[in-house]
Order: C-alpha cells, then sequence, then structure tokens
C-alpha cells in the first residue's frame, strides 16, 4: 500500500488549502440550497401568492390603503415601501418583486409595473386588474361588495394521489447546487493529486522500482475514491438539514451514490490527459461550470430552452438532475441511473486507454 | 518616464506570454459566457403553452374554449385523465366545477387563474354587476426582468476582475522566493514603484480590452448589450480592471502562500462573491439581501454588476459617481498596502 500511504500523505501535506478551498465551495453549498429552502412540506394547492410591493404616498392613499390590506387578506406577500418609479423598475429587474404598484395622490389607480413576458408577473397584473375592474362595475365606495364578490376561489385537486409537489424544488436545488460543487472540487483535486505521481522523475522511479503496475493503479483509484466519495459525503452531511425531510431518501442516495461514481471516473479520466497544474485548474472549472449551466444545476430543468438541454444528454449531471426531478422514484429513475453507470464505465474504459498509451509512448522516449 | 514606458512594454509581453493568465483572462470569459447565454436563453421565451381540457357539459365550456391564451380541447371525464396522466394536459376543467392537476407548477397556476376569474365573473352576474372586460383599469408600465440580462451583468463584472491573475503574476516576477525571474530580477537596479506602477497601468489596459471583446462579443453573438451607455460602461470596466490588478498585487505581496494556491483562492473567492451577487441566480442574491444586506453593500462584483445593468438595462445613473469613487479608492488603497508589502523584504536563502 505504499502508493496509497504517499497519496494519504499528500492530502495531509496539503490539508489547509484542500480545507479552504472545500470550505468556500461548501459555504456556496449551504447558501445556494439555503436560498431555495421552503420551510414546510405543504399537501394541499396554494393558488398563485405573488411577492409584490405597494408605495404609497406620505399622506396616505384611501385606496391604496385597502387595496394593499386585500392583498394581504389573499394571502400575497406584500411590502409597504416607498419608491420612485425608477427604484420600482430596479425592483422588477433584479426579482424583487414580481409587482409594484406605486400610487400617487388623487389618483383611485395605481402605477402597475411588472414584467408581462413572465408567469408570475402576468398573474400580478391580472389579480390586481381584477380588482379594480370589479371595483369599477360595483361602484367606488363599494368595497366590501367587490372583497364578497372576488373571495371566491377555484377549487384545485390533485390527480390520483393528491400530493403536491410543493417543497420538492428547493430540494431539488440543493442536489443540483450539491453535485456541481462535487464534481468541481473533485475533477480539481483528483488531477492535481495524480499530477504529482506524473512528474516525469517521479514516474520514471516508480517505474523502475519492484511495484506492480497493477497494484500502482488500483492504489491510485483508492485514494482518487477517497477523495470524492469523501467530498460528497462531507457535502450530503452538512446538506441534511434540507435533504432530511426527502420523502423517499433510499432514492436519491443511490442517486449520488451513482453520480458520485461518474465523477470519480471523470476525475481520473482528466488526470489521465491533463499533466499541467494550470490547465487542470482551468479544464475542471470550465468543464464543470459549464455542464451546471447546461444540465440546470442552476435553473430548474423543466424551464430551460431545449438547446442546452440536448447539449446536456452529453454529460452525466443531466442525468443526476434529471433523476432528482423524479422524487426519488426508483421506477422512474432506473434509466437516468443505467445511463450514470454508463458514462461511469466508459470514462474508466477511455482512462485505462489513456493510461496505456501514454505509457507507451514514454517508453518509447525514455527506453 | 522611458523606464516606465520600458516596464509597461516588458510587463505587458510577460502577461502576454503567460498562457496561464490568457486563458483566465482571455479565453475562459468567452467560454462560460457562452454556456451561459445558451443555457439561459431560452429561459421563459414560449416555451409555456398552457394545455388544459374541458369535460363535456361544463357550465362554462364556451369560454373556456375561447380563451386565446390557452389550448383547451373538449373531452370526456375518462380520456382527460388518460391525457392527464400522460403529460399531455396541464389541468382538466370538470363539470362539476373543480379544476384537476397533475402538479403544482407555473401552468396549474395559470389554470387556476383563469378558473377563479370565471367563479368571481358568474358571482358578481348573479348580484346583478357586470364588469366592464373591454378596457383597461390599471396604468401599466412593462419593465423586462430579464434573467439572462441580470445574470450576464454580474458575469462581466466577476470578469473584469480576473485582471487579478496578472496582479499575482507581477508579484511572481518581483519577489525573489516565487520564481527564477524574480530572483535575477532582485539583482538589477529596478524601481519597484515605476516597475509596479507601469504594470498596474498595462495589465490594466489590457485587461479593459478584454472585456472590451467580451461586451461586443455578447452583443453581436448574443445579442445582450452591454454598451447601451457605453461611455460610462467602459470607464466602469477600466476601473474595474484596475482594482483587480490592485486586488492581485495586494494578495500576491501580503502573505506566504504559493501562486498555486493563490490562484485557485482567487478563482474560488470571485465564484462565490458572483454566486452572492447574482451570477448562478436570482434566488441566492435575494437569499443574502434578506439575512446579510451589508454582504452586497461591500460585494464588489454585486457593486459593478449592479452599476452595469442600471446602465445598460434601466437607464439609470443611480449610485455610478459614489460607485465609481469607491472602486478607485480601494484600488489605491490596495496598491499602497502592496507597495508597503514589498519594502525591504530579506530572503535566508533563495
Amino acid at each position: 500500500m505504499t502508493v496509497f500511504r504517499t497519496y494519504l500523505a499528500l492530502l495531509r501535506r496539503h490539508w489547509l488549502i484542500i480545507l479552504a478551498y472545500t470550505g468556500l465551495f461548501l459555504l456556496l453549498t449551504l447558501m445556494m440550497g439555503g436560498s431555495g429552502a421552503e420551510p414546510d412540506q405543504v399537501d394541499l394547492f396554494q393558488s398563485n401568492q405573488m411577492v409584490a410591493a405597494v408605495s404609497l404616498p406620505t399622506e396616505g392613499h384611501r385606496e391604496g390603503e385597502i387595496f394593499t390590506a386585500w392583498l394581504e387578506n389573499q394571502g400575497h406577500r406584500i411590502s409597504r415601501v416607498s419608491l420612485s418609479e425608477e427604484e420600482a423598475r430596479e425592483a422588477i429587474f433584479d426579482h424583487r418583486f414580481q409587482a409594484v404598484f406605486l400610487f400617487e395622490a388623487d389618483v383611485p389607480e395605481p402605477l402597475a409595473l411588472s414584467d408581462p413576458a413572465s408567469t408570475n408577473g402576468y398573474l400580478a397584473l391580472s389579480v390586481a386588474e381584477t380588482y379594480f375592474r370589479f371595483l369599477d362595475a360595483a361602484g367606488q365606495d363599494d368595497e366590501k361588495l367587490v372583497e364578497q364578490l372576488l373571495d371566491r376561489e377555484m377549487e384545485v385537486v390533485f390527480l390520483e394521489s393528491g400530493e403536491s409537489k410543493t417543497g420538492q424544488g428547493s430540494r431539488i436545488a440543493f442536489f443540483s447546487s450539491l453535485a456541481y460543487i462535487l464534481l468541481l472540487i473533485s475533477t480539481t483535486l483528483v488531477p492535481l493529486i495524480n499530477q504529482s505521481f506524473s512528474e516525469p522523475a517521479i514516474h520514471a522511479r516508480s517505474s523502475l522500482a519492484p511495484y506492480p503496475a497493477r497494484s500502482r493503479a488500483v492504489e491510485m483509484m483508492l485514494g482518487s475514491g477517497l477523495v470524492v466519495f469523501g467530498t460528497a459525503t462531507v457535502l450530503l452531511l452538512v446538506s441534511l438539514p434540507v435533504t432530511g425531510q426527502t420523502l423517499r431518501p433510499a432514492g436519491l442516495l443511490l442517486n449520488l451514490l451513482v453520480f458520485t461514481l461518474a465523477v470519480l471516473t471523470l476525475s481520473h479520466l482528466l488526470s489521465s490527459l491533463i499533466r499541467k497544474k494550470t490547465a487542470i485548474m482551468a479544464v475542471s472549472t470550465v468543464l464543470s461550470l459549464g455542464m451546471a449551466f447546461l444540465s440546470g444545476a442552476f435553473i430548474p430543468q423543466p424551464v430551460m430552452g431545449q438547446v442546452p438541454l440536448i447539449l446536456a444528454r452529453g454529460f452525466p449531471l443531466y442525468y443526476f438532475i434529471h433523476a432528482n426531478h423524479q422524487r426519488g422514484s426508483l421506477s422512474g429513475m432506473t434509466v437516468d441511473l443505467l445511463i450514470q453507470l454508463a458514462f461511469a464505465l466508459s470514462f474508466f474504459l477511455v482512462s485505462i486507454l489513456v493510461q496505456r498509451f501514454a505509457g507507451r509512448a514514454r517508453g518509447q522516449l525514455n527506453p | 518616464m522611458r523606464q516606465f514606458f520600458s516596464h509597461a512594454r516588458i510587463l505587458g509581453k510577460l502577461t502576454l506570454k503567460d498562457k496561464s493568465s490568457l486563458f483566465w483572462v482571455f479565453i475562459y470569459p468567452l467560454i462560460l459566457v457562452s454556456m451561459m447565454a445558451l443555457a439561459f436563453s431560452g429561459l421563459g421565451k414560449g416555451d409555456v403553452q398552457v394545455k388544459a381540457a374541458v369535460e363535456r357539459g361544463h357550465p362554462q365550456a364556451e369560454i373556456l374554449t375561447s380563451i386565446n391564451q390557452l389550448e383547451v380541447r373538449l373531452m370526456d371525464s375518462d380520456e382527460a385523465v388518460k391525457a392527464l396522466r400522460d403529460k399531455e394536459l396541464d389541468g382538466f376543467f370538470r363539470a362539476d366545477g373543480k379544476l384537476e392537476i397533475r402538479e403544482d407548477s407555473l401552468e396549474a397556476q395559470v389554470l387556476a387563474e383563469v378558473g377563479t376569474a370565471l367563479k368571481q365573473a358568474e358571482a358578481a352576474a348573479r348580484q346583478g354587476i357586470l364588469p366592464d372586460f373591454s378596457r383597461n383599469f390599471l396604468r401599466t408600465a412593462d419593465q423586462s426582468a430579464d434573467f439572462l440580462t441580470n445574470i450576464l451583468s454580474m458575469t462581466v463584472a466577476m470578469f473584469a476582475f480576473y485582471s487579478y491573475f496578472s496582479g499575482i503574476g507581477m508579484i511572481d516576477h518581483l519577489q525573489a522566493n516565487l520564481s527564477p525571474l524574480a530572483a535575477r530580477l532582485t539583482t538589477t537596479p529596478l524601481r519597484r514603484t515605476s516597475y509596479l506602477a507601469a504594470g498596474l497601468l498595462i495589465n490594466s489596459l489590457l485587461a479593459f480590452l478584454n472585456m472590451v471583446l467580451l461586451t461586443f462579443f455578447l452583443k453581436w453573438v448574443w445579442g445582450v448589450n452591454f454598451l447601451f451607455d457605453p461611455g460610462r460602461t467602459l470607464l466602469l470596466l477600466l476601473v474595474t480592471a484596475l482594482l483587480g490588478v490592485a486586488s492581485g498585487l495586494f494578495v500576491g505581496s501580503s502573505n506566504k502562500l504559493s501562486t498555486k494556491a493563490k490562484v485557485p483562492l482567487g478563482i474560488a473567492v470571485m465564484l462565490i462573491l458572483g454566486a452572492f451577487g447574482g451570477m448562478m441566480g436570482t434566488d441566492l442574491r435575494l437569499f443574502m439581501d434578506r439575512h446579510v444586506p451589508w454582504l452586497n453593500r461591500v460585494n464588489p462584483i454585486s457593486l459593478v454588476g449592479r452599476l452595469i445593468y442600471r446602465l445598460n438595462a434601466l437607464s439609470s445613473t443611480k449610485g455610478y459617481g459614489s460607485g465609481l469613487l469607491a472602486l478607485v479608492a480601494a484600488a489605491l488603497l490596495l496598491y499602497l498596502a502592496s507597495l508597503l508589502f514589498l519594502r525591504r523584504r530579506r530572503f535566508k536563502s533563495l
């Protein structure tokens, strides 16, 4: 186990850098997961709750106050703010609010700002428009009647199970960010550590040593496995407060296990292909970020365009995220799991081929 | 002055010859923005088509099938349930007045809103109230919340800071314990103030040139215009590049970490600050703004990104002057601090 012991010694030697690097990205995982976290699992359909702001003049605005109270009674998340039109536009642009209603003195209807091209913006406008349309029809002073008329809601039932998907989005988002961080850390650390073993002088000495090449390769893989599975375990443990609420954890854990295997073989392939430390950083950053953007690690797959999703099918991360959308149902995940395993196997086989050819090339150059 | 220009020329050549710095500053931004534009360009553009069915015998079937925004078909109950299960439909208006859906989605929300509006209109009609659906009752002002422009402004801001790597490279050439070239340079009568000032200038200009290329690339290839207010935007990017080099000089000179550690550290910190600013989606930025509001106020990537989208997407110059001054002040402070760290450093052996 000489090679494995050397691997561990290298990890010990650079523990501070590894800890700092992992710690920074761990923080990012927590932030990304936490930002999408929802507090409770809700079993009923919830009608659209807009996140909007109402800006009222300092001297007060009767219609505005009544409208705001009505929105709050309807369960919408309303912030009472004081914004200029310029500030309101920025608030819409940077997604702080789906709509901003600016009331001016002596004008009963607000100026409504929203992005009508977005579904939420369209729905927010529709709610406000309905209120003022009914107010006009019932008479400006009959707000009570308008509230009674608008206090009707479509009864919504779920097909078969009656189970809502509310709350699943945050867990999928968490697992997706976790996968990106795992990919980034593994494709950086594994090739960087393996590179130390392929330095020309060390490689020449290792080749001369009476140590079986097969054992060397197995121990290298063992070391890489320790890094990749260790990182996955740490990320998973840290994310437990959110992922622990998962309804069917077995499916999600199995998916993570298979994906980690694919990441391990991909990292091993990269370490076989790239020898320069600077190139390793470049390739791992581009590869992991590129995969994450195309596969829907930052934006849910269902709302992404078709072109990136078609391209993403060339990467295991797409199937990992796609499988997570099956909510842990093993039957729904089977195809995605098998494709990830196929990726792992092909990465492994290609890395063996590359190592064999690289070894022959070196043999010819340095007999 | 001649020495200053000579230093600028040499340092410019060294930066252009350094493959690592060339990749991070020139090539990586083009690759990443292309991936981002590709990934996010299809978002919410014509993909949301709400498909629904109305059960035969539904009292409002005629109204529902005439709504242009929906693709509504008349079906029998069994046929509709099967289509819903097979994901051919987003919802099904049952004859008993209920809406049946498969999952809580945006499409389901739209259908629920439509159903609610019909129920409200029906209740109003019973009371003899007839709302006028032919005119608008709100004064509306459209404001695009374009996701791609939003995240790309933060990404461009992050890349403007990538001149950090040139700053690290300069220290690599100046501190005798870091590289053979630096060891040789320490034996020459080199004026460090001139060398550093020339490096700061030439590397900021090179990074700025890259940002100009990047903004043109975004405009012509991906149709994202960050040159709506070219004067102010380019000045902002130049100052950001200057701060990037100054940060590199500061990080490079203030500690004993190796260059191999400083480069990944820089990448990681910038990626995280970019993510906090909204580079990887708006959820994280909103989360930070809600729980740690001071962080994005002092986050330089968030500051620059916001100024970029204000100038180019909102036609607003709010906070531009003060933001620019803060960046210049920070660059000067870091540059002077680096000079202090580089003074009279002694080495036991090289």
